[in-house]
């Protein structure tokens, strides 16, 4: 009895290391596929009024997505005074091969997402939403825009127009932005008499 | 213990009449036992008749009551005869031709509480005396079980004892050692709770979980200590510098948890219950060990938690919920010689995030600041919603503890860990199908696997001279498989080897110790599509001095001088990435250099028969601290811009001030008073340094309703902790400014009683009973909302 007892006692222990052979080989790391990733905003713009064709496209990038180097490549956008654009936005994944356009998406899921516009150190300047979803009763959803400049508009050095994207997970969708943020970007401004 | 040794002796006595056939030894035993008694009785009984004309005599020995080492150079006095002796080298004295009658013998040894004992010589006397250690500080002046030795430390160091455990035990591990003077918490809502020492804590405390180092993801300020309450019997808190004998990361201190000793009896159990209001939780633990084939024990135990969201005093914390379930399996040998055991254990936890404290950018975090109530609230819940942490940790250890014949004594310990550690986001992706898919991929997901193996040896006492020589190795490797990447995979390798010696002589006691390390550091990184390993090369001397001097009864002095050494963790090299609890940007510095520290102690200690004083004070100094310092520039993201901040070295200076004065009045009142003073500066910036503790200071009354020797025992207490507002902080660097101080006040009142022929032990506590509302500058929810408040805490024990 007690040579079984001393004999499993040694089998316990060695068991308790051999069981310890577990463990993943730090050595062969695995890249993290950020499936999810939005690195490009483009805006373009189109002057009512204005000889057809005449699109003004705005860019910001951030190829790498977070981390590692900043954004490429933030576009200051140039508008007249005096004068009315219809807009629109699209969103990219530009990290993939080839890139990945993520608009028709978010349309797609207009009834939890939502653009917001805010014009910085400028004043006379308006921004409205266009698109609308399907809730009741419909809230814009942003994708398409119009901004109209007084002839009195001016812009500081610091002019700037914000735009954010607000992504309504598991909560109903209001007029105001959610906690849960997927864009928030700044581009500079700059008015043209 | 006595008992075990002399049930052994027994044991081997009759084996040696009977020989080893075991159903033979058991009836065989008994009866040779009881034979053996009787004789022995007689024998007794006939000692006045034979003991007239012989010369009688006292002789024994002394020893060390935690851990059974001889006490070399003791000064044995008789009282009545004003003669004394001094103990040799292996702990013993004689007294030769003592005339027979009844003595006061005093026993004193510097560093030690004095003991005095009546004996009645009639015959040879042997006397065996365990001394209490006067540098442990304990809630009760006898400690009451056999520890692992601890070793006799210059610095600080307080104990919290069984019964003290059992009263303090809270939500967290961390929170039993909330009172003691020195350390506070730092917390990211009630279920995270971190210890700091001196304003060290992380990868700068090691905690020892059952003599084997705790290996998790320290490094990260969210991320708790992976321990059961339930299973720690007793604490130990070293304050300060202890890189000497506990090697890197032991340079704030260390925290060791021990586990009930060695069960040799009959069946034995206990069940615990804790309740707290707050958060409406519910745990438990159920334990039962018992001895078998004499020498052989076993222990189960198993816990479990479950609580909803925490309560501020005025509104819910959403998303605060967590649960636990843990076990824990041992199997252990104890005889005269050896002692060995075996324990398996594992610790699980889910735990839920504030939601209000995810963050996503920098214009999130200022409306977070503005408002007064939490930006995200809901109903009471026990939902663990996202953000949330998900924590399994696997440990399984060997343990052998060897007495030589010549008492010296060899601890080996060696054991493997695992700790997996998945941290789920709020941030959802942006579109809902994709949402679907990647459902349960958790951003971040750490596997940490440790292999370690520790083995000291303390030498026969030479002289006057004790001490012990130890070697420690690990290896480490940690796989990271989440969807985002904030620290990359690594390999460790490390060892170390130290000498500590102690030399005691009349009043005084000096020790000196060294100690090499050596670390090497393999990354694992996907560059480019490429697998780039990068090595790094930690080393270090460190070296302690320390001295005890006792100059009158009571009285103790203790000064160490000794020097502490940390590399820097893997966050601090390799961060890089969002750090979603505090909103910002982290990144890490490959080139940094492991930190080093210069520390100063000076400790008073006094220990009278009402009055008991505790002073130290300490200043450390640490030239390459490292710091995260934040930049200029935020860094722009897609989902906004985040303040940035970059770890880089400075020069550190910490000074503090601890003291602990209990005054027993009478036999039903005794008076605490604690206070906790600490200066930090960052020297090269010319500033304070940031997150560290407030000065704090806490009154309390204990009352002790019944008699000491009563089998039933009644106590109230009521606590005042003041903590003040933290004005010692860099300008400019935090998002907003510290907190105001507060002054909370806590009851509890507490029972043993036996009840239909069964033990209980119950205490009913309120903290924050006034539901105070604050925010501590260590919390980590500081910048969203305010601290728990009102909290009704039950607790049951039930031995049986």
């Amino acid at each position: 009895m007690r040579n079984l007892l001393k004999n499993s006692f040694s089998l316990i222990t060695a068991g308790i290391f051999l069981l310890a052979g577990c463990e993943d080989d730090p050595s062969n790391p695995v890249k993290p596929n950020e499936q999810e990733k939005i690195t490009t905003i483009v805006v373009k713009l189109n002057k009512i009024g204005a000889t057809p064709g005449d699109t003004l496209t705005f860019m910001w990038n951030d190829p790498d997505g977070e981390g590692g180097n900043t954004p490429t490549r933030i576009d200051t956008i140039v508008l007249e005074t005096g004068a009315s654009y219809n807009g629109m936005i699209q969103v990219r994944d530009e990290s993939k091969t080839p890139a990945v356009d993520l608009t028709e998406e978010i349309k797609e899921e207009k009834n939890s997402h939502q653009f917001f516009y805010t014009f910085l150190n400028v004043t006379n300047i308006g921004i409205t939403r266009e698109d609308f979803d399907t809730n009741t009763p419909p809230l814009p959803i942003g994708l398409e825009f119009k901004i109209t400049t007084a002839g009195s508009a001016t812009a500081a050095t610091n002019a700037a127009l914000n735009i954010a994207l607000s992504h309504y997970d598991g909560i109903a969708k209001s007029a105001s932005r959610s906690p849960e943020t997927d864009i928030d970007i700044t581009f500079p401004v700059k008015l043209m008499p | 213990m006595e008992c075990a040794f002399v049930y052994s002796l027994c044991r081997r006595i009759a084996i040696l009449l009977v020989g080893t056939d075991a159903s033979y030894l058991k009836t065989a035993f008994y009866m040779k036992t009881f034979l053996f008694m009787a004789a022995a009785l007689l024998l007794f009984a006939a000692q006045p008749l034979l003991c007239i004309t012989e010369p009688a005599g006292l002789s024994g020995v002394v020893l060390d009551s935690a851990s059974g080492t001889p006490l070399a150079g003791a000064s044995v006095m008789i009282q009545e005869t004003q003669k004394g002796r001094i103990t040799k080298g292996d702990g013993t004295f004689i007294f030769e031709d003592v005339v027979s009658g009844t003595y006061t013998v005093l026993i004193r040894y510097v560093g030690y509480r004095d003991f005095k004992t009546q004996v009645i010589v009639d015959h040879e006397r042997f006397l065996s005396v365990r001394l209490v250690s006067a540098m442990i500080q304990t809630g009760e002046v006898v400690v009451e079980k056999e520890r692992a030795q601890t070793g006799l430390s210059t610095q600080q160091t307080i104990i919290l004892t069984p019964a003290e455990v059992d009263e303090h035990r809270g939500q967290t591990f961390s929170e039993l050692l909330k009172d003691v003077p020195g350390v506070t918490l730092l917390q990211t809502g009630p279920s995270i709770s971190k210890p700091v020492i001196r304003g060290m804590h992380s990868q700068r405390i090691l905690i020892l979980n059952n003599d084997t180092r705790l290996e998790g993801q320290q490094w990260g300020q969210e991320h708790a200590p992976e321990i059961d309450p339930f299973a720690v019997s007793s604490v130990e808190v070293l304050k300060g510098a202890a890189s000497v004998q506990y090697g890197a990361d032991a340079i704030g201190g260390v925290i060791r948890t021990e586990h009930r000793a060695i069960n040799l009896g009959g069946f034995e159990g206990e069940f615990s219950a804790n309740l707290f209001s707050n958060n409406m939780q519910g745990s438990a633990s159920l334990l039962a060990e018992s001895g078998f084939l004499e020498n052989f024990s076993w222990r189960l135990q198993g816990s479990m938690r479950k609580a909803g969201d925490a309560q501020t005093s005025n509104y819910m914390l959403a998303n605060t919920a967590f649960e636990e379930l843990n076990g824990l399996a041992m199997l252990g040998f104890k005889n005269a010689e050896r002692e060995i055991s075996a324990t398996v254990s594992h610790f699980g936890t889910r735990l839920g995030v504030f939601s209000g404290s995810h963050i996503k950018n920098l214009s999130d975090l200022e409306r977070a600041f503005q408002s007064e109530r939490p930006l995200v609230e809901r109903e009471f819940s026990y939902q663990i919603g996202l953000p949330k942490q998900d924590i399994g940790h696997t440990t399984a250890s060997l343990r052998l503890n060897e007495r030589f014949k010549n008492s010296s004594v060899l601890t080996l310990n060696a054991a493997w860990q695992q700790n997996r550690r998945q941290e789920f986001d709020a941030h959802r992706p942006y579109s809902d199908s994709l949402a679907a898919q990647l459902e349960d991929r958790p951003a971040y997901d750490l596997s940490l696997t440790t292999y370690t193996l520790d083995g000291t040896y303390e030498h026969v006492p030479f002289k006057n001279i004790s001490g012990k020589a130890g070697v420690s190795l690990l290896r480490q490797g940690n796989v990271s498989q989440g969807r985002s990447l904030f620290v990359p995979n690594y390999r460790v390798y490390s060892g170390g080897a130290f000498v500590l010696e102690q030399w005691t002589q009349d009043n005084f006691i000096i020790n000196a110790g060294a100690r090499y390390d050596w670390r090497g550091l393999t990354s694992y990184r996907v560059i480019d599509n490429a697998i780039v390993a990068r090595d790094h090369i930690f080393q270090s001397f460190s070296g302690a001095l320390g001295a005890l001097y006792s100059w009158a009864e009571g009285w103790l002095a203790g000064v160490n001088l000794g020097t502490g050494w940390r590399p820097p963790s893997i966050n601090e090299l390799y961060a890089n990435g969002v750090h979603h609890g505090t909103a910002s940007f982290e990144i890490g510095d490959t080139e940094l250099r492991s930190e080093r520290s210069v520390n100063l102690d000076v400790t008073l200690r006094f220990t009278g028969e009402r009055l008991r004083l505790d002073i130290s004070t300490y200043i450390m100094s640490m030239p390459n601290y490292i710091v995260l310092f934040p930049e200029a520039e935020p860094t722009l993201t897609i989902r906004g811009a985040f303040p940035t901040f970059r770890y880089r070295q400075t020069e550190a200076l910490i000074r503090g001030f601890e003291a602990q004065a209990d005054y027993q009045l009478n036999h039903l009142l005794r008076l605490s008073a604690s206070t906790t003073l600490l200066r930090a500066t960052d020297i090269t910036a010319n500033e304070p340094l940031i997150y560290m503790p407030a000065d704090r200071v806490r009154l309390a009354s204990h009352f002790h309703w019944t008699e000491n020797d009563a089998t039933t025992d009644l106590f109230s207490e009521i606590a005042l902790t003041g903590v003040h507002r933290q004005e010692r902080v860099p300008q400019g660097v935090d998002y907003v400014e510290p907190p105001p101080g507060y002054f909370l006040v806590d009851v509890s009142s507490g029972a043993e009683f036996d009840f239909l022929a069964q033990r209980f032990k119950i205490t009913v506590g309120l903290t924050n009973l006034f539901n105070i509302r604050y925010r501590d500058y260590l919390s980590r929810y500081r910048y969203f909302a305010d601290d728990a408040g009102r909290n009704i805490v039950m607790r049951m024990t039930v031995p049986f």
